[in-house]
Formats: structure tokens, C-alpha cells, sequence
């Protein structure tokens, strides 16, 4: 294969680097989500690094692990946007800060 | 044979009850119950059907000569009739069917029952023909014969086990029948509730002798089988061989099996292994004693039955006074094999109906409601029962059941006509001069206490004479003071019930006069049953008028009857057949004479004291506080006695469970760690972040630290450098 | 399945995806209407997709455009679009803990890729293909042409069928979540029966120290 591996995983580690700071950083309920969903493809784009380069079993996991990573992503994004909407219609803000009750 | 119609006797009941109880539901929400002509016909029809068949019954087991002086004659026909309905359980070796049986015990008791319980029926309808609940009241009293027939029809202690709480739950429902009076509630549950203390002493019982038994059938087995079997086959001892048959079979609760099991008991390796199971047995016979005095009112169990009178006046006759109460008395005959075997227990039976019979006289003086007068007496006369049944004069018990049965019916259907005809009015006090007014039901009460009171000739004083002859001849001392407090007893009892005489019907009126004007004969359906059961209460005794001896007549016939039922468990007592006056020691006349003299001298005092009114016309009005109080400390003893020693503790334990184990220990605890939790909590709180963001953040440095350490080898470098600092 | 790339060309498009997934994961970070950022997000999708592609895993390629890039992204601007009342950028974009939310996974990311070059694991090797003919073959450990099902085991259709029982919970929830009136006819009635209890509750549940 002429992609150099190692290029690959760190590409999927500053992907996710950067997902995780959108996760951290911001403040946007949305962007919270973005975040999230760009640490998934990070990872996803890891175990298809790591595909190319093992054999067998091992390779063949690396493709089939990202299928059910999309799958449970895809369920994560729609009851996590139902959330979403059911915080914002009793609260009115999209400010991820806001929601800090936890604490009382 | 033919025994196939058995069956029918307590069906007949049971379908009048299904009727009456689907049309009452059926009507349950009109302004009217269904009509009272055909629902008494249904209601009355059927006890007098089973009244018939019971008749068969009697007439299929044999009649007995008059006279029964050769042996042979007592034999009679003997075999009962049994018919076995179904398999019932069925469980590893012990296997029971459901079945019925009449034999000369169950007879008797079937042909008072049905007979005296169609004569209630028929005074019911008068009774109760403008009450809204008539088909209701219909439907119980024949779920209630249905019940007692199967008591007394069933073939095992279980079956009869099955009548036994149909009958307290008849009870429980009859005496909450006017349900919209609460106090009628709480007599109901209270009778209710006793009985089910009584109820569990049968079925602990049933299950004591039932190991018994077992114990004994083994250990039987094992000396047989360490025999020389030639001693076994050769058949040296026939006995033997046919109790080796019995033994192999199962041990089983029906009352053949039983009586068949103890039969032998005479061969001695039957007592031993009865020797060795005495405690099951002493065990086995308290606890069901313990049964009987919960259902037939005996101390301690005594005083629900005063309470309810609450019910309906008929309920009273029939369930409280003529059948329901004497199914103790039938128990213990039943199993008079089985109490055969254990003296203790018959002294504790012989003490219980002695105290109780004198507990429920001197508490009949003290009454002011009628129905209460005549229910203290039922609970003295059951006293008496029991105490024939102390000295194993089982067939005389039965007797007093027979005779009580009818005066008793009587004074209560007497008295019922009375509360009619005066609108619900029932204290004595504010009665008298009823004689002229209700001639009809004057008569038949005065027939009813002359039996009660054992005037010469009368049912009771055969009865009640019999009794007091056995407690005489008995060889123990004790049933000597037994026999002294019996007589006392017989005295009171007569002063009460003439108390209740004088002033019900003979002393000056105390009636306003408009009440005065609409007092009234009771209609023909109330007086019919009064006057049948009236002349019934004064000729009964004559199935056993041999008991005078004085006129030779040798009429015991009920007795002879008996015999094959009760004779081999009476002979342990009376080491002799039944029992056959001596010609030569001519009548016997100390006993009836000393009887009737305490009878007379109660009436003569009643006489003295009571012809004017109640007590104020003779004792000082200064004594009246007095004798009231002792008037409800005797009548509410017994209820102040349970209040200390079961109430109270039992409050007591549940106040300590309840506030301190409950809430101080346990709540405690769970207080505490609930608090130590919170703490816990809002100490940690300190290391929390509000914002999500921020939590987040600071978790990941800790991730971000422990992944650098495990990818670098930092732990390995930094345990090298803990290591190295170690000296 | 698909042809193989030259060398250079490979290269070529590897280094262009991954700078444009990288630009637009940046312009995610900082953009300030969520729109732009999903926007932002779907570049970053379609560039996997050919990283995917290029990593011989077509399948995995053709899901992330359709179920990613389509549906889940579609879902995104669907709700953002609802929910949007002008209200967006009265939430700051960034604050002073933001510092903390950017050092970390800087330092995260610097971690694992000092650490990479030494992984054993990153050793060309003798791969399989991801096409989806391969994918099934080995999912449903049905085997096929090519394949020696002994070889395969299992498969993996139980955890198939545990991840569509999760979508369709998912799918559920969501609804349930989402969905405004969820009391019955029955409810209201008693609501409005007690009016005094209800709102006596309602002032229990608005005092943040009710339940102390």
C-alpha cells in the first residue's frame, strides 16, 4: 500500500484531537454533538488504518468494527438530538452550561 | 346395601341454598326480594327431605328390641352406612377419600338436626317474613344444615373437618345478618375469630393423632415382625392376624379407621406401642378438646356465644342452642376410642364443663335480655354435656344433646315469639303478665323449663339426671366434687330460668299500655314449630325413661342404640356393659331425689324473690349497685380476663416491635446510613465542577496522565523511582 | 472492485483528504453559527469516506457517506433548524476554561503520536479486502466462493442483531423523547379536576430545596 500507516493514525489522532476539543471548548449544545460524532470518525478512520495493516481475522475486524460504530453513532445522533430538543423546549437556551443541576 | 342416596342428605340443603342464594343476589338490587311463598318452600322443602332420608337411614340400621337384657340384643345391626364419594388426597402413602357415612351416632344427630332444623325453618318464615333480606336469610340457614349434615356425615376427620368450618362460617354470617347495626358485626367477628382458635386446635389435633397413630401402627409392626413367624402364621392369636391386616393397610383419618385402629387396643403389644405414643395421643385429644370448647363454648372459649344472640332469634335456636354448639359434644363421642386412651385429658374435659357449667349458671342470673338468659344457659347445659363426657358416659352426653335440642329450641322459638310480639323489646325487665296474652307460647315455654329445670318425667330430667347418676357412681374422687358443684349447678339453673319465668310471663305486667294493646299470639307458622318442639321437650326423655328406675320399664332403648358405636370406649370407664339396673337393688332413688329437691329449691327462692318483679321488690335498693356490678364483672370477666393476659401483652410486644425494634433500631440504622450517605455526598460535591465542560476536561487530564504512563513505561519508571528511594 | 491507484496518486489523494479534513475540523472549532459547522462536519465526512476508500474499504466508504453524511448530518441540520430562534450567538463560542479544552487533547494527541512510530502494529501486512462481498461472508459466517467457513467461526449476526434491536430502541426513545403531548385525554381530565394539588406539586417542583 503506498499510504503510509502511520500517516493514517495521525491523522485519526488530531481528528479526534480536534473533536474533543470541539467537545470541550464549546459551548453550543450542537457543536457538543459535532464534536462527539468527529471523535467517532476518528476512531472509525483508526481501525481502518489499523485494517491495512494486519492480516486475517484481525484485519477483517478493522472493517467490520466501524459498521457497528456507525450503526450505534446513528442511534446515539437520534435520541441524543430527541434529547436535545426536549432540553431546549423546557429550558430555552442551547448553552451546554447552563444545565449544571447536577451540583445542588 | 343400598347407600347410594346418602349423598342426597346434605344435597337437598345444598340446592335450596344455590336457589335461595341466586335469587337473593338476583333481587339484590330491587326494592323487593323475590317472593317469600316460594323461597320458604325451596328454604323448608329441603331439610324436611333430608329429614325423610335420615328416617331411611334409621330404619336401615336396625331397630332395637325394647328389651335389652341378653347381650346379644345390643349388637343389633351395627354396620354403618357408608357410601365414599371421591378420591380426595392423594399424597405419598397417606391417600383419603371423600366420603359420607351414618351410623347409629350420626343418625341420631342427623334426625335432630334435620327435624329440628325443619321445624326452624318453618318458624323462620313468620319470624323474618317482613324482613327485605328473607331469600338471604333462607339461603344461609340451609347452607347451614348443609353443613352441619356434612359435619356430622363425613367420613374422616377432614371431611367432618369441612362441615366444622361450614358450620362457623354459617355462624359468622347469621349473626352478622342485621350487618347495618355495627355492634351485630363485631359479635359476628368475634365468634368468628374464637372459633378459629377452637378450629386450629382440631386441625393441630387431627395432625398429632394422625403421627400418633403412625408412631403406633410401626412400632405394632416391629413387634410383629420380631415374632417367630410361626406364632404369626399359625394364627395362635387371631386377634393378631386380623390387626397385622389392619396395620398393613394405611394409616388413615377416617373415623372406621380409627375406631378399627384402637379396637385392638386391648392386646398388649398394642398398649406398649400406646404407651409409647402417649404424648401424641394426651396431645392429639387436648387439642381437638380444644377445638370442641371454641365451637360448643366452653372455657376459655365461652363468650362469643352470649354475644351472639345478635343474631336473628331462629339463628339462635337453631345454630346456638340445638346444633351447631353440641358438634363439640359429637366430636368427642366420635372419637371416644381415641379420649378412651387418655384419663388426663378426660379429667381436663370433666373440670372444663364442671366450671363452665356453674361459670354460665350464676351468669344466667345476672341477665336482663332474654335471648342472653337463655344463651348462658345453653353454655351451662353444654357444661353439663361435657361433663358426662369426663367420666365416659359419652351416650349420656348425646342424650342431653337430644333432649337439650328440644327445650332449648323451645325456650328460644318461645322467646323469639315473645321479642315479636313485643317489637323488638327484649329486656326482661320491662316485661311480665304475658301469660293471659300468649297462652300458646306461655304453655310450651312452661313445658321447656319444667325440662330444663328437670321437673320429674320431663326430657331433661331424665337427661340431666342420667348425668348427674354417672358423675355419682364414677370411681374417682374428683368426680365427686364434680358431681356436689352439678348439683349446685341444677339448683341455679332452675332459680334463673324460674327468674326469667316470673318475669317474663307471671309477675304484674310492667308493659305501657299501648304496648299492653298490641301484644299478640304469634301467627300459626311460629307457633307450630313451638308447640311440636314444646311437647317434643316434654316426651324425648322417653327414649331413655329406663333411667328412672322406678318403674321398670327398660325403655333404654337410645342407649342400646348407641352401644355399638360408643359401648367398647365406655366399657374403659365403666369396666361393665352398658348399664343394666339391678333388679335386685330395687329403684335407685337418691340421686333423681337430690336432683329434683335443688331444682325445687331454686324455683321456691325464684318464687320468693321474683313473683313481684325484678330484684328492687325484694332486695334493699342499696344492695342493687352492688348486684349489678357483680353482674358485669361475672358477665364481662372472661372478656376483661383475655384483655390482661392475651391483649394487653400482645399490645404491648406490638408496641415494643413497632417503636422501638421497628422505628428506634431498625429505622435508626437505616436513618443513619442514609445520613452518613448524604454526608458522604456533599463532601464529594466539593470535587465536582458544575459545568459539564470543565468535569469533563479535568477526567481527561487523569486519562491523558495514566495513558502516558502505561504507553512511555512511566509506571515501571516511576516504580523504579519509589524504589530507589527506598534505602 | 476498484482499481488499483498508482503509487503517487495515492499519495496525492490521501494528503489532499486528510488536509481538507483537518481545515475543516479546525473551521468546526471555530465557527460560530452551528450550520457552518455542520457544514464544516460533512467535509470532514466526505474526505473520510475517500480515506476509506483509498484504505481498500469501500463498504465502510459507502456508509459513511450515506448514513453519516446523509443521514445522521441531515438529522442534525434538521433539528438545528428547528430549533434555531436567533439565539445562537447569544452562546459564547469560547470562554476562559476553553484554555483547558484545547491543552488537553493537544496533549492527548501529542501522547499517542510520539508513542505511534514505535507500534509494532503498524508493520505492512497481507490485509483483506472490505468490499461488501467480504463484509457479509464473514459477518453472517456464511461463506462463499473464496472462503473456508471453518476458517471463519461464528460470525457476528447475533451482534448484528443486537445493534438493529438497538436503532429500532433508539428509534423509539426518540419519538418518545421528542414528542410534545404524551399525556393522555384521561390525564388532562384529572388535571383539570385538581387544579389545587397540581399546582400545590408544580410549587414542590420549582423549589430547588424541596427536596432537602
Amino acid at each position: 500500500m503506498h499510504v503510509d500507516p502511520l500517516s493514517v493514525q495521525v491523522l485519526a489522532a488530531i481528528l479526534f484531537g480536534l473533536g474533543l476539543a470541539i467537545a470541550l471548548t464549546r459551548r453550543n449544545i450542537f457543536f457538543l454533538l459535532m464534536g462527539v460524532e468527529l471523535m467517532l470518525n476518528a476512531v472509525n478512520l483508526s481501525f481502518v488504518g489499523f485494517s491495512r495493516t494486519h492480516s486475517g481475522e484481525a484485519s477483517f475486524t478493522g472493517h467490520l468494527s466501524p459498521l457497528f460504530i456507525i450503526a450505534i453513532a446513528a442511534a446515539e445522533a437520534c435520541v441524543g438530538l430527541a434529547m436535545v430538543i426536549c432540553i431546549v423546549r423546557g429550558r430555552d437556551t442551547l448553552d451546554a452550561d447552563a444545565y449544571s443541576e447536577m451540583k445542588e | 346395601m343400598e347407600t347410594s342416596f346418602l349423598w342426597l342428605i346434605p344435597f337437598f340443603p345444598l340446592v335450596g341454598f344455590v336457589i335461595n342464594g341466586l335469587l337473593s343476589m338476583a333481587s339484590g338490587r330491587g326494592r323487593r326480594g323475590p317472593a317469600n311463598g316460594f323461597v320458604a318452600t325451596i328454604a323448608c322443602l329441603a331439610p324436611a327431605l333430608s329429614f325423610v332420608l335420615a328416617w331411611m337411614c334409621w330404619s336401615r340400621l336396625g331397630n332395637v328390641l325394647p328389651n335389652m337384657q341378653g347381650q346379644e340384643g345390643y349388637r343389633g345391626q351395627a354396620l354403618p352406612l357408608a357410601q365414599t364419594l371421591w378420591a380426595w388426597i392423594e399424597g405419598g402413602s397417606f391417600s383419603l377419600s371423600l366420603g359420607l357415612q351414618v351410623d347409629r351416632l350420626t343418625c341420631l344427630m342427623l334426625l335432630f338436626i334435620t327435624g329440628i332444623g325443619t321445624l326452624i325453618h318453618v318458624y323462620s318464615i313468620g319470624y323474618m317474613h317482613a324482613d327485605r333480606g328473607f331469600a338471604r336469610f333462607m339461603a344461609y340457614l340451609n347452607l347451614f344444615m348443609f353443613s352441619m349434615i356434612v359435619l356430622v356425615m363425613g367420613d374422616s376427620l377432614p371431611a367432618a373437618f369441612l362441615g366444622w368450618e361450614g358450620v362457623g362460617l354459617c355462624s359468622y354470617l347469621l349473626i352478622g345478618f342485621w350487618w347495618k347495626d355495627h355492634a351485630n358485626n363485631d359479635a359476628a367477628r368475634k365468634a368468628f375469630i374464637m372459633n378459629r382458635i377452637g378450629d386450629l386446635g382440631f386441625v393441630l389435633g387431627a395432625f398429632a393423632l394422625y403421627v400418633a397413630m403412625r408412631g403406633i401402627a410401626d412400632d405394632v409392626a416391629a413387634q410383629v415382625a420380631a415374632m417367630p413367624t410361626a406364632e404369626v402364621a399359625a394364627g395362635t392369636n387371631p386377634k393378631l392376624r386380623e390387626l397385622a391386616a389392619i396395620l398393613g393397610g394405611n394409616v388413615g383419618l377416617s373415623f372406621s379407621a380409627i375406631a378399627s385402629f384402637f379396637a385392638f387396643e386391648s392386646l398388649p403389644l398394642m398398649q406398649s406401642a400406646i404407651a409409647g405414643q402417649a404424648g401424641w395421643l394426651g396431645a392429639a385429644t387436648l387439642l381437638i378438646f380444644l377445638g370442641c370448647t371454641g365451637k360448643s363454648a366452653q372455657l376459655p372459649l365461652l363468650t362469643w356465644l352470649p354475644d351472639a344472640m345478635a343474631g336473628p332469634t331462629p339463628v339462635s335456636a337453631l345454630i346456638h342452642a340445638a346444633t351447631m354448639v353440641t358438634a363439640g359434644v359429637y366430636l368427642v363421642a366420635r372419637l371416644a376410642p381415641v379420649f378412651a386412651l387418655t384419663p388426663d385429658t378426660m379429667q381436663v374435659i370433666l373440670w372444663i364443663g364442671c366450671a363452665t357449667a356453674l361459670f354460665g349458671a350464676i351468669a344466667g342470673i345476672v341477665q336482663n335480655d332474654i335471648k342472653k338468659v337463655l344463651a348462658y344457659s345453653t353454655v351451662s347445659q353444654l357444661g353439663f354435656m361435657f361433663m358426662a363426657v369426663g367420666v365416659g358416659a359419652f351416650d349420656v352426653a348425646l342424650f342431653h344433646v337430644f333432649t337439650h335440642a328440644f327445650f332449648k329450641a323451645t325456650l328460644f322459638l318461645g322467646a323469639g315469639s315473645v321479642i315479636h310480639a313485643l317489637h323488638h323489646e327484649q329486656d326482661i325487665r320491662r316485661m311480665g303478665g304475658l301469660a293471659k296474652a300468649m297462652p300458646w307460647t306461655h304453655g310450651m315455654m312452661l313445658f321447656a323449663f319444667a325440662a330444663i329445670i328437670g321437673f320429674p318425667a320431663t326430657s331433661g330430667f331424665f337427661s340431666k339426671d342420667l348425668i348427674l347418676e354417672r358423675l355419682h357412681h364414677d370411681h374417682s374422687a374428683s368426680a365427686q366434687w364434680v358431681f356436689a358443684i352439678a348439683l349446685l349447678t341444677a339448683a341455679i339453673t332452675a332459680f334463673y330460668m324460674a327468674r326469667m319465668m316470673f318475669l317474663v310471663f307471671w309477675s304484674p305486667t310492667r308493659l305501657s299500655a299501648e304496648k299492653r294493646a298490641h301484644v299478640h299470639e304469634a301467627p300459626f307458622s311460629m307457633t307450630l314449630p313451638v308447640v311440636l318442639l314444646g311437647f317434643g321437650s316434654l316426651v324425648a326423655g322417653v327414649v331413655w325413661a329406663e333411667a328412672l328406675y322406678v318403674v321398670p320399664l327398660h325403655l333404654n332403648s337410645l342407649q342400646a342404640w348407641l352401644f355399638p358405636v360408643l359401648g367398647p370406649a365406655q366399657q374403659v370407664f365403666t369396666n361393665a356393659g352398658p348399664h343394666v339396673p339391678d333388679p335386685a337393688q330395687g329403684p335407685q332413688w337418691f340421686v333423681p331425689m337430690v336432683a329434683t329437691l335443688a331444682g325445687a329449691i331454686g324455683v321456691f327462692a325464684a318464687w320468693m324473690i321474683f313473683r313481684g318483679g325484678p330484684w328492687h321488690a325484694v332486695v334493699p335498693g342499696a344492695a342493687l349497685p352492688a348486684l349489678s356490678r357483680f353482674g358485669a364483672f361475672w358477665t364481662h370477666g372472661i372478656d376483661r380476663v383475655y384483655d390482661a393476659l392475651i391483649v394487653r401483652p400482645l399490645r404491648a410486644v406490638g408496641w415494643v416491635l413497632a417503636f422501638i425494634v421497628d422505628n428506634a433500631v431498625i429505622g435508626g440504622v437505616g436513618r443513619r446510613v442514609g445520613s452518613a450517605a448524604y454526608s458522604l455526598a456533599i463532601g464529594y460535591t466539593i470535587f465536582q465542577r458544575a459545568r459539564l465542560r470543565s468535569s469533563l476536561a479535568i477526567s481527561l487530564i487523569g486519562v491523558l496522565a495514566f495513558l502516558d504512563l502505561l504507553l512511555v513505561g512511566g509506571i515501571e519508571r516511576a516504580l523504579a523511582a519509589v524504589r530507589s528511594l527506598i534505602p | 472492485m476498484f482499481p488499483e491507484l498508482s503509487p503517487l496518486l495515492g499519495q496525492v489523494y490521501f494528503w489532499l483528504f486528510a488536509v481538507i479534513a483537518v481545515a475543516c475540523a479546525v473551521n468546526l472549532l471555530l465557527s460560530r453559527h452551528p450550520l457552518i459547522g455542520v457544514v464544516s462536519l460533512i467535509g470532514v465526512m466526505l474526505c473520510l469516506s475517500g480515506l476509506y476508500a483509498i484504505l481498500h474499504s469501500p463498504f465502510i466508504a459507502v456508509l459513511q457517506v450515506l448514513v453519516y453524511a446523509g443521514a445522521i448530518m441531515m438529522l442534525l441540520v434538521f433539528v438545528i433548524m428547528i430549533l434555531n430562534q436567533g439565539k445562537d450567538h447569544q452562546v459564547p463560542g469560547f470562554d476562559r476554561s476553553a484554555i483547558i479544552g484545547i491543552l488537553v487533547p493537544v496533549a492527548l494527541a501529542w501522547v499517542v503520536c510520539r508513542e505511534l512510530p514505535s507500534a509494532a502494529a503498524l508493520s505492512q501486512a497481507a490485509p483483506e479486502r472490505g468490499g461488501m462481498h467480504e463484509l457479509a461472508a464473514r459477518m453472517f459466517a456464511t461463506g462463499g466462493p473464496g472462503f473456508d467457513t471453518g476458517a471463519i467461526g461464528q460470525g457476528w449476526w447475533l451482534l448484528f442483531e443486537v445493534g438493529g434491536l438497538v436503532l429500532l430502541a433508539a428509534v423509539v426513545g426518540a419519538v418518545l423523547l421528542a414528542k410534545r403531548h404524551l399525556e393522555t385525554d384521561a390525564d388532562k381530565a384529572d388535571k383539570a379536576d385538581e387544579p389545587a394539588r397540581l399546582s400545590a406539586d408544580e410549587v414542590e417542583a420549582h423549589d430547588p430545596h424541596g427536596a432537602h
